[in-house]
């Protein structure tokens, strides 16, 4: 029999449960309880000294209520036989206040029940937080190091993350579940100054993030990759403006990675498309009418979400409505064709549960979110797109990004540019930016590298919800050819 | 009878008390030790539809443990009050801080006074106006706001949404409230603790088709203040004036910028410009300038933690009291915000008092300012409007970023209300456009400075920041667009 892992003892089911039966004597609906207990480290080096060295806790429970037409969800770090009593009695108020401000006899349907019971564990080799920290140290020293080889660097940091959580759901339609997940990664940064300059290049943004454990850290080998990013940080900032105007462009896999995030992944949420997000985050282009005849990009673009991708942060054996993981076509041969969705959402346009209802914390209600929301490979090389292009530009990991409130009108702009002339690589420049409306970028894909060059990328902070709620998520993506892009020069 | 965030307030004697009986664990000659313990509760009711669809609370204790070993330092966390795991947090700390190399930690404060102001080189003859007429004092903490229970916030909302369905319109938004204490103590002997509240209240209004939207907001330490009437009905107003939006291209326009897209400005100058840490990393657009003109001459800008405008808070998460900085004096360079840390890496700098939550995860900690004063003046937006040739009124901005920080350009479309005015009235709505400029070269254009508001950047109003502000609308003779959407 297995060693029980020792982030189970910090939550206590029986209580969970007892939560589950005092709301139904209380009069719920329905009812929904989810406990959860993390730790989390974060290890920072920068300018050669320990900037971060945090280990935390973050242990608490949450219960979900509906009583007619309205929801309550109260939560609690405690979990005692008397905060138990207070957060059933404190949910129950505020689901009968929001009975209080709601259409007469209109209680919005629910969708199918979720009954699944059982566990989920993700793939763990090297328990990350057994890891020495002198071991960590000593890797993320040298990465630092590695970068500050090079003259323009000024500022320069390394870090490595590790997550483990183990989450307990249970509902009143009998689901009872139980999740073990274990995530890490890590990244590089590098600011190099001249005269009044300074330009940034990073590894990855954030970095780069998975379900596993130390072990995908060691392969992500951030010395070796310190020298590549601290010998285009002191490039860059010496490098010339991007020459401005359209041109037949390459996108690298991680730029690609944030747009699908931000230009499909957001507007194919189906609750900002219905509006409970639009005093927020905003609603969508892609209103549900739309689906099944919208062209959304090329016949080169098909879009998926997938939360049972092994390995990538946005997968999950059940959502945290209970719902087991799916995977959902959003876009296929370009035509906008499927929603992320939850049990309430799809209900409300006649369809199952995409699910996709997740939530941050214990502290936090599900709502919509991205899972693994991936562009799928095509065919063909880097190299091979780069052979493609007679003039044109390569552009490489996101700098800045900014979309409008229905995710139609975007800005884009990249660490890294560099020419390309006759299917070479040429020259690097900096401060290559962009901005397009999305069906018009994403028709104006040409072709999509292949599974070779398809790369998982797992992002920490993807921000949704009041209170606000900052979701692990995870894009597949390959780099993409694209005509007519029109690029500018930062801030022009 | 309902339940309110004030039932399970800890309260100052209670909250070190607690940490007193913490620091009793640490054992002796081990090192010095820090608590620093934050209880935080938070409401949020939401409506979408003219109905609540979300009704959320949440109830947290954060313990966060600072130990220094000889010049190093670790950190731990726990979200527990309980004695046990609180004693092992405080062995774990010092046993990492043991194995680290020395950080040369300057050691942790004996009294919370012992922050104070600093004199940057080239801005000691610089006054700002927050310096000789401080703002009316305001209190962090008030009552009436921890009594809101569930059906309060109700009420607020069936308030705002009344007249919106009234008018066949369709309402969005949000209530919040918010109860936060803070304490900090340590083996040095420092004592201190802090309570806020504040109450926020947002109201989007869209026609039934969505082509429509008006947009208003409120905040306040004291939910008295808020008022969910007024509040719907200059959203409604705006909504109904926002229809047949024409499209305009890009181009440089006069602009009247409301409070709320100020603070989204404003706050790429704070976040990436107004910390020492951002100077000292040669990424503020006040590296090697202090003194220097950095904005027009009637632009100043200072932190002022006390100000009853600003959202008042007396301390910071290293327990010291937080200082008024001046930012930009008359245009010039003026200064950064410090905490203890990254002031003893300069000589003869002390804390201000600026210290951020140690409980982000991802990322630096790093000192920031968080309320963020802008002088301004009596005209109402209305006035304002009356001086314009041509040019366009912006309501608010959405998901902004800063692709340069060193010369802080902001990027972001408007939403919510984009109007032409031609010859001092609004003669159309204008669908959506992208801002693109760098707000430093905005602000040298600014040519009149009007009333102004208690509000926050979107980000730190939606759980993204920590900046609270207090901004006058501003007419600038020069606003920036480089694009459009259709909507």
């Amino acid at each position: 029999m297995a060693d029980q892992d020792p982030i189970e003892s910090k939550l206590n089911e029986e209580l969970l449960l007892d939560a589950l039966q005092a709301a139904r004597q209380a009069g719920a609906d329905y009812a929904e309880v989810r406990g959860l207990a993390e730790m989390q480290s974060d290890v920072r080096v920068k300018n050669g000294e320990i900037n971060k060295m945090m280990t935390r806790e973050d242990n608490g429970w949450g219960l979900n209520v509906r009583i007619g037409a309205g929801w309550g969800f109260a939560s609690s770090a405690e979990l005692t036989g008397k905060s138990v009593q207070e957060i059933v009695a404190q949910a129950v108020q505020l689901a009968k206040a929001s009975g209080l401000v709601q259409p007469k006899g209109q209680a919005a349907p629910y969708g199918q029940p979720s009954k699944s019971t059982g566990e989920y564990r993700s793939p763990v080799q090297i328990d990350p937080f057994r890891v020495p920290p002198r071991e960590q140290l000593e890797m993320l020293f040298s990465a630092e190091a590695n970068l500050r080889r090079f003259d323009r660097v000024k500022v320069s940091e390394s870090h490595l993350q590790a997550f483990r959580s183990f989450k307990f759901f249970a509902n009143t339609e009998g689901a009872h579940q139980r999740q073990f997940i274990t995530e890490t990664g890590g990244g590089l940064s590098a600011i190099a100054v001249e005269g009044p300059y300074s330009y940034q290049r990073t590894y990855g943004r954030g970095g780069n993030y998975g379900q596993a454990g130390y072990e995908y850290i060691l392969d992500l080998q951030l010395e070796n990759e310190a020298l590549r990013v601290g010998e285009e940080a002191h490039e860059l900032v010496a490098a010339d403006p991007v020459p401005a105007g359209p041109t037949m462009a390459v996108l690298g896999s991680n730029l690609v990675a944030l747009m699908v995030h931000e230009s499909c992944g957001h507007p194919t949420e189906l609750d900002r498309a219905l509006g409970s997000e639009n005093a927020f985050a905003g609603g969508s282009f892609l209103e549900p009418q739309m689906r099944g005849k919208f062209r959304y990009g090329s016949p080169a673009v098909n879009l998926t979400a997938d939360a049972t991708i092994p390995g990538a942060l946005g997968t999950f054996g059940w959502d945290d409505e209970g719902t087991p993981a799916k995977r959902t076509p959003l876009v296929e041969n370009g035509i906008f064709t499927g929603y992320l969705s939850s049990r309430d959402t799809a209900a409300a346009i006649g369809l199952p549960s995409g699910g996709a209802a997740r939530a941050s914390s214990w502290s936090r209600v599900p709502i919509v979110r991205m899972t693994n929301v991936s562009l799928e490979p095509g065919e063909g090389s880097l190299e091979s797109l780069i052979g493609e292009v007679e003039d044109g530009l390569y552009l490489e990991t996101p700098s800045s990004w900014s979309l409008d409130d229905k995710r139609m009108n975007f800005h884009f702009s990249a660490e890294v540019c560099r020419e390309i002339k006759n299917g070479k690589f040429g020259r690097l420049y900096k401060g290559a930016s962009f901005m397009n409306r999305t069906p018009i970028f994403w028709g104006n894909v040409l072709k999509v590298a292949g599974p070779e060059e398809w790369k998982v990328w797992g992002f920490l902070s993807c921000a949704k919800g009041e209170p606000l709620q900052s979701a692990h998520v995870a894009h597949g993506a390959a780099p993409v050819l694209v005509k007519e892009l029109t690029v500018q020069r930062e801030g022009q | 009878m309902s339940e309110s965030q004030l039932e399970h307030l800890l309260g100052q004697a209670a909250a070190l008390n607690r940490l007193e009986d913490f620091l009793k664990m640490v054992p002796p000659k081990t090192g010095q030790v820090e608590l620093v313990l934050e209880r935080e509760q938070v409401a949020v009711t939401r409506f979408a539809h003219n109905r609540i669809h979300q009704n959320v609370s949440n109830r947290d204790v954060r313990v966060w443990v600072r130990a220094i070993v000889g010049g190093s330092v670790a950190s731990m966390a726990c979200n527990t009050l309980d004695d046990a795991v609180v004693k092992a947090t405080i062995e774990q700390a010092l046993k990492i801080a043991r194995l680290m190399p020395d950080r040369q930690h300057p050691g942790f404060a004996e009294r919370a006074d012992e922050s104070g102001h600093n004199t940057e080189p080239g801005s000691k003859s610089l006054t700002f106006p927050g310096q000789d007429t401080p703002g009316t004092p305001g209190a962090s903490y008030v009552e009436a706001t921890a009594n809101q229970t569930p059906e309060d916030r109700a009420k607020t909302i069936a308030e705002l949404v009344a007249p919106v369905q009234e008018a066949g319109l369709e309402g969005y938004g949000t209530y919040k409230n918010v109860l936060t204490e803070l304490a900090v103590a340590n083996t040095r002997g420092l004592r201190s603790y802090a309570a806020g509240t504040s109450g926020y209240l947002k109201g989007l209004i869209e026609t039934a088709d969505g082509k429509q939207a008006g947009y208003a907001d409120q905040l306040s330490r004291d939910v008295a203040t808020l008022h969910p009437l007024a509040l719907a009905r200059t959203a409604i107003r705006k909504c109904l004036l926002n229809k047949d939006q024409i499209e305009l291209g890009p181009g440089e326009y006069e602009a009247i910028l409301e409070p709320n897209t100020v603070a989204d400005l404003v706050r790429f100058m704070v976040i990436h410009g107004c910390g020492v840490q951002q100077l000292q990393d040669g990424r503020s657009f006040m590296t090697g300038r202090f003194g220097e003109q950095v904005t027009g001459e009637n632009i100043n800008i200072w932190e002022d933690p006390a100000s009853q405008y600003s959202m008042p808070f007396p301390l910071d998460y290293e327990g010291q009291l937080a200082r008024a900085v001046p930012l930009v004096s008359n245009g010039r360079a003026a200064g950064v915000v410090y905490d203890r840390v990254t002031a003893s890496r300069m000589p003869g700098r002390v804390s201000t008092g600026q210290a951020t939550s140690p409980w982000n995860i991802t990322g630096d900690t790093v000192p920031l300012p968080q309320h963020i004063v802008m002088a301004g003046g009596d005209k109402s937006i209305e006035d304002l409007i009356k001086n314009v040739k041509r040019g366009l009124v912006i309501t608010r901005l959405h998901y902004t970023h800063c692709p340069d920080p060193r010369r802080v350009v902001a990027t972001g479309t408007t939403r919510d209300g984009t109007f032409l005015v031609e010859n001092g009235e609004i003669v159309a709505a204008v669908k959506n456009m992208r801002l693109t400029q760098s707000v430093l070269d905005l602000l040298y254009t600014v040519e009149e400075l009007g009333e102004s508001k208690t509000c926050q950047d979107w980000w730190t109003a939606n759980g993204m920041g920590i900046t609270n502000y207090y901004l006058p609308v501003l007419r600038v003779g020069r606003c920036a667009f480089t694009g459009n959407t259709t909507f």
